[in-house]
């Protein structure tokens, strides 16, 4: 099959043209383009020829129909059915269970919060424990330390306190 | 509903099968069904995959029914959906099945069809095949608008509805479309 070429200006609105979707300026500019131009007649020609070859042909029986329209029917009562499952389980769920569920939830969690706290919990770690037991030890040691510190500073101040009568 | 529901129009019917009236989303199916199945069938070639696709689409409108806002019309709504769907089957038909076809559109074989009847046969002839082969080379939004433009007779304005696109898109997808299936056909003769 030779081809014929339109004009490339004009080639998408003569597809248009051809299905009488152009706007009525492009008809008027195609139709007057059309009356000088031999290509673009003979491409439109093909057009016409061909585009309604193309239409695909299937014409199913009366019985096709009736099943098509049966089954349908089927279909949407077993999607209506489950979607009124589901419906009845959420309309169950929705008016009081679940917020009785969640304000139970959260009483619960408190009262356990506030019962469960021992007022003052002993250390657990062993370490710690053996040093709790141990405080008051601890303390005169702390005491000790203090001692030795006042005694390394005593002496030097002592004889800063000696020299300034001497100086003086 | 006080009239039969064969005689309301579409937004009446969406509106009652809203409100919960099955019947009136089944005169909607029997109003559509067939154009759903044609474009269903432009996209797959095959009857039973045609009618799977088609009917998906009507369950899925029904399942999302009450979101439908009526801002377009249930036929733009619906076939959105139809033609997801459709394009959504031909990625996974294209991932399965893409070279085996370009080796049978190569060879003249035509689409492959798994299981036509033999007055499906008679009917389509070679042409037919010839072209179905050249519509499945086609990419998949170039293959949809021309499909709905040139067998449902959509409007340009109504496709670019459907795909959610500029009209200037679709009148760059149709123009293409063409020309490839123009160029594909005389390859093949």
């Amino acid at each position: 099959m030779a081809q014929k070429y339109a004009c490339k200006d004009f080639e998408q609105d003569l597809v248009l043209y051809h299905y009488g979707d152009c706007v009525p300026a492009d008809k008027q500019r195609v139709e007057s383009h059309l009356e000088g131009c031999d290509a673009c007649r003979g491409f439109l020609q093909e057009l016409k020829a061909f585009l309604p070859s193309t239409l695909a042909v299937d014409e199913p029986p009366p019985a096709f129909w009736q099943d098509y329209s049966r089954e349908m029917r089927i279909k949407l009562s077993d999607y209506e059915e489950n979607r009124s499952w589901w419906r009845s389980v959420a309309a169950y769920l929705r008016p009081w269970p679940v917020p009785a569920l969640a304000a139970g939830a959260i009483i619960a969690i408190s009262l356990t919060m506030t019962f469960n706290k021992s007022p003052e919990a002993p250390p657990r770690d062993p370490e710690y424990a053996y040093m709790a037991s141990n405080a008051d030890f601890f303390k005169s040691m702390d005491l000790l330390d203090s001692i030795g510190l006042l005694e390394s500073v005593e002496p030097q101040e002592t004889q800063k306190g000696e020299a300034s009568p001497q100086n003086l | 509903m006080s009239s039969r529901p064969e005689e309301l129009g579409d937004d009446a019917l969406v509106v009652a099968a809203q409100q919960g009236e099955r019947q009136a989303f089944e005169t909607l199916i029997e109003r559509y069904k067939e154009k759903a199945y044609r474009i269903a069938f432009d996209f797959t070639r095959d009857r039973e995959e045609a009618r799977d696709l088609s009917q998906e689409a009507f369950l899925q409108a029904f399942s999302h029914l009450k979101g439908f806002d009526r801002r377009s019309s249930f036929y733009t709504w619906f076939y959105r959906i139809l033609v997801n769907l459709c394009l959504d089957y031909r990625r996974r038909k294209a991932k399965v099945s893409w070279e085996s076809l370009e080796e049978r559109v190569e060879k003249g074989d035509g689409f492959p069809n798994p299981g036509p009847s033999p007055v499906d046969e008679a009917i389509r002839g070679q042409i037919s095949e010839r072209i179905s082969a050249a519509l499945a080379t086609l990419p998949p939004k170039q293959r949809a608008v021309f499909l709905l433009k040139n067998h449902q007779g959509l409007s340009i304005s109504e496709i670019a509805g459907v795909m959610k696109s500029a009209e200037g898109t679709i009148k760059v997808h149709l123009h293409r479309a063409v020309i490839a299936l123009k160029q594909r056909l005389a390859e093949m003769a």
